[in-house]
């Protein structure tokens, strides 16, 4: 098969950036694959260009280029067809609507995926008829405002399959929307096994790590570790990340530490790099967030033969966890239940051995070839069936079918005047 | 000097031997890697430390940096020197550096010599290791930041406290400007070679305090003999000065004292003026 990818940026840094790289490098090991990225504001990629897939670009955002777009009229333009309600509509413009139009009416893979709401509506409007169109949601329905979630209902309906990461999420998409004919299924996200051998459970530390922002609660691990600290003043966290820019809780993680005298007992360590390496340095993994759209963390600790103490939010840990078996839930908000997760896990070295062997074994699952071979599967059986039953009714169905035949002049011209109809709605 | 760059993964094993394996693009044969120190040290003799590389798997090159071979204190950076008429230097960018073996080290404390090494990515995303050797060494543990003054227990190398035993807080540049505290009685079910001490802030910040000051914190074992620089070197942080963090507390009026760790590692007592209304 060919598929290709449209994501918003393959060259900065992001959990949507590194998922859609291990899938696209597992599933070049079988097929044809491509990332088209919209934006390309440097010449490497940060997180390095996955091997045997082709990459390139729509718009270049690189100031030194000689082919530099930023500076075009119709860039200065707000985008008409990326859908406002997508948190980075500002970045989008008439010229992206162009030429991610441009892209899509001549693309030529049998698979095209998109990557984020705003994208995967671009690919519902815009991509010419044959390619089986697949919408990836890296997010969840309830975590995009009510703007975006009536934009998607909308245009989603035009797409051939939509993936979530969790079950959870794919159960809201099927019950709060409806999007008749649009296959929905949940394919949770890859973590390729740590190029360094599983943790021992020895080393007296607790690892957390995930940016330093409000929705990942760090503050009620902190408190947490006060009473773990009081019991066993022997074991110490690590907290991995940076700030971001939504606001200080570095400065007050900082301040709650000093407040609760544990600074010889929590330790804010920056962000690190690839993150594989700092998790074995550790027996326990913590992840305390209010909300999930998966536990990429949970997964990466698992792997590294971490059992993890996570609270049971929405969406992700419950799906990757069983409690009392690879890790513990607790629920969400509690600190006195992190800490007594905790404790359980550092008074019992059997129980902490034997959770982190099985989080190991249970992690496996997401290993990137496994995950591949759903994605594989599902774009193999929408392939194969065409477009049926879908909202583009029987012309649609009769189009797909004659895809990879020879045309014959009534279908081209049906073609033709399709793509007029949209490249006129479209500019 | 070509643009190659070569990427190098990093372990570290218990006796503190360092083993680099060297990714694509793969090297030249007969290359090695080559570790220069940091400044004008680089240049002098024995500035320079040539590992040979040896080819374990197919596209893949080894280098190994055994604990006992001789690293001078300080940083290091590491490139990939390709032989030749003439010699190029590719650069080497840190992969994965498991370094799990350093974390909460405890040597014996009766070695003469302290010695840590720690593979770390610069700030422009380069190798390097950090290098320290101290003979003897004074190792800082847990910092009590009180409202009065700091406590400090650690953990003494390659001497022992005698009588007399004291610390010292000297401001660089200033050398009257000296404060001594007694180590107090040690913790009798405490490791070999604990110490503790309590370091009031009022003194120090007695003098004039015009700007920051770092005072840096010397154990001298006996009366008379050489200090000993106070630090934190055995795991796998080569800079703690953003992550061992101690909150603050008045010294003297318009005086903030704050127990803090330099990007060497060193302990010190930071003094800093602040505004009276804070």
């Amino acid at each position: 098969m060919h598929i290709s990818f449209l994501l918003h940026n393959a060259y900065g840094i992001g959990g949507t950036i590194r998922t859609t790289f291990t899938l696209a490098r597992t599933l070049a090991e079988q097929h044809d694959v491509e990332i088209v990225s919209v934006f390309r504001h440097r010449d490497v990629p940060v997180l390095g260009a996955p091997e045997g897939v082709t990459l390139r670009h729509l718009v270049d955002l690189r100031k030194k280029s000689a082919t530099y777009d930023g500076e075009r009229a119709e860039h200065a333009r707000p985008a008409t067809v990326f859908p406002r309600g997508d948190s980075r509509h500002k970045q989008y413009s008439r010229l992206t609507d162009a030429r991610i139009a441009a892209h899509l009416q001549g693309i030529e893979a049998d698979v095209v995926v998109g990557t984020r709401p705003g994208l995967n509506v671009h690919l519902s409007r815009q991509t010419r008829r044959g390619p089986v169109r697949v919408g990836q949601e890296h997010l969840t329905l309830d975590s995009h405002g009510y703007r975006l979630r009536r934009e998607i209902a909308h245009r989603y309906t035009l797409l051939d399959a939509l993936t979530t990461v969790t079950r959870a999420d794919a159960d809201d998409y099927r019950s709060r929307l409806k999007l008749p004919g649009v296959r929905i299924e949940a394919i949770p996200n890859a973590v390729p096994e740590p190029a360094c051998p599983p943790a021992d459970g020895d080393l007296k530390w607790v690892v957390a790590a995930g940016r330093l922002h409000r929705v990942k609660r760090y503050d009620l691990l902190v408190r947490a570790f006060a009473q773990v600290s009081a019991a066993r003043p022997d074991w110490r966290l690590r907290i991995y990340g940076g700030g971001d820019a939504t606001g200080n809780e570095q400065a007050a993680l900082r301040s709650l530490v000093d407040e609760l005298g544990l600074h010889n007992h929590v330790f804010l360590m920056g962000s690190a790099n690839p993150m594989e390496a700092e998790w074995p340095k550790g027996s326990i993994a913590a992840v305390t967030s209010e909300r999930e759209s998966f536990g990429m963390t949970i997964v990466e600790a698992m792997r590294g033969g971490l059992p993890v103490v996570a609270t049971d939010c929405p969406h992700g840990p419950a799906e990757i966890i069983e409690d009392g078996v690879d890790g513990r839930l607790v629920p969400v908000g509690d600190p006195d239940a992190i800490a007594a997760a905790l404790l359980q896990l550092i008074e019992d070295d059997g129980l902490r051995h034997r959770m982190g062997g099985a989080a190991l074994k249970a992690s496996a699952r997401f290993d990137p070839a496994r995950i591949a071979e759903q994605h594989e599967s599902l774009f193999t059986e929408l392939v194969a069936r065409g477009s049926q039953g879908h909202g583009h009714g029987a012309l649609r169905t009769a189009l797909h079918r004659t895809r990879g035949s020879v045309l014959d002049g009534a279908y081209a011209l049906r073609y033709k005047a399709a793509d007029v109809l949209r490249k006129g709605r479209s500019s | 000097m070509n643009s190659t760059v070569v990427r190098a993964d990093c372990a570290a094993d218990r006796a503190g031997t360092l083993t680099f394996d060297l990714t694509a693009p793969a090297p030249v044969p007969d290359s090695v890697l080559l570790l220069r120190r940091r400044g004008a040290a680089g240049r002098k003799p024995g500035g320079t430390l040539r590992i040979p590389l040896s080819r374990p798997a197919p596209g893949r090159l080894r280098g190994v940096l055994p604990a006992s071979t001789e690293l001078a204190e300080g940083r290091w950076d590491a490139y990939v020197e390709e032989p030749g008429d003439e010699p190029a230097e590719a650069v080497v960018e840190p992969g994965l550096r498991d370094l799990r073996a350093l974390v909460d080290r405890c040597p014996d404390t009766g070695t003469a010599s302290v010695s840590a090494r720690v593979p770390y990515p610069t700030l422009d995303g380069r190798l390097a290791v950090r290098s320290w050797v101290r003979a003897p060494h004074a190792e800082a543990g847990a910092v009590l930041a009180g409202p009065a003054g700091m406590t400090v227990r650690g953990v003494l190398y390659g001497v022992e406290a005698g009588e007399g035993a004291v610390v010292e807080a000297r401001l660089p540049g200033e050398p009257d400007r000296v404060h001594r505290v007694p180590l107090t009685a040690p913790d009798p079910d405490g490791p070999a070679g604990s110490f503790t001490f309590t370091l009031p802030y009022a003194p120090p910040a007695a003098g004039p305090v015009p700007e920051a000051q770092r005072w840096q914190l010397w154990l001298v074992p006996a009366t008379g003999a050489a200090g000993v620089r106070i630090s934190r070197i055995l795991d796998d942080v080569w800079s703690r000065d953003k992550s061992f963090v101690y909150p603050g507390h008045p010294a003297a009026p318009g005086v903030r004292a704050t127990p803090c760790y330099t990007t060497d590692n060193d302990l010190c007592l930071r003094l800093e003026p602040v505004p009276a209304d804070r």
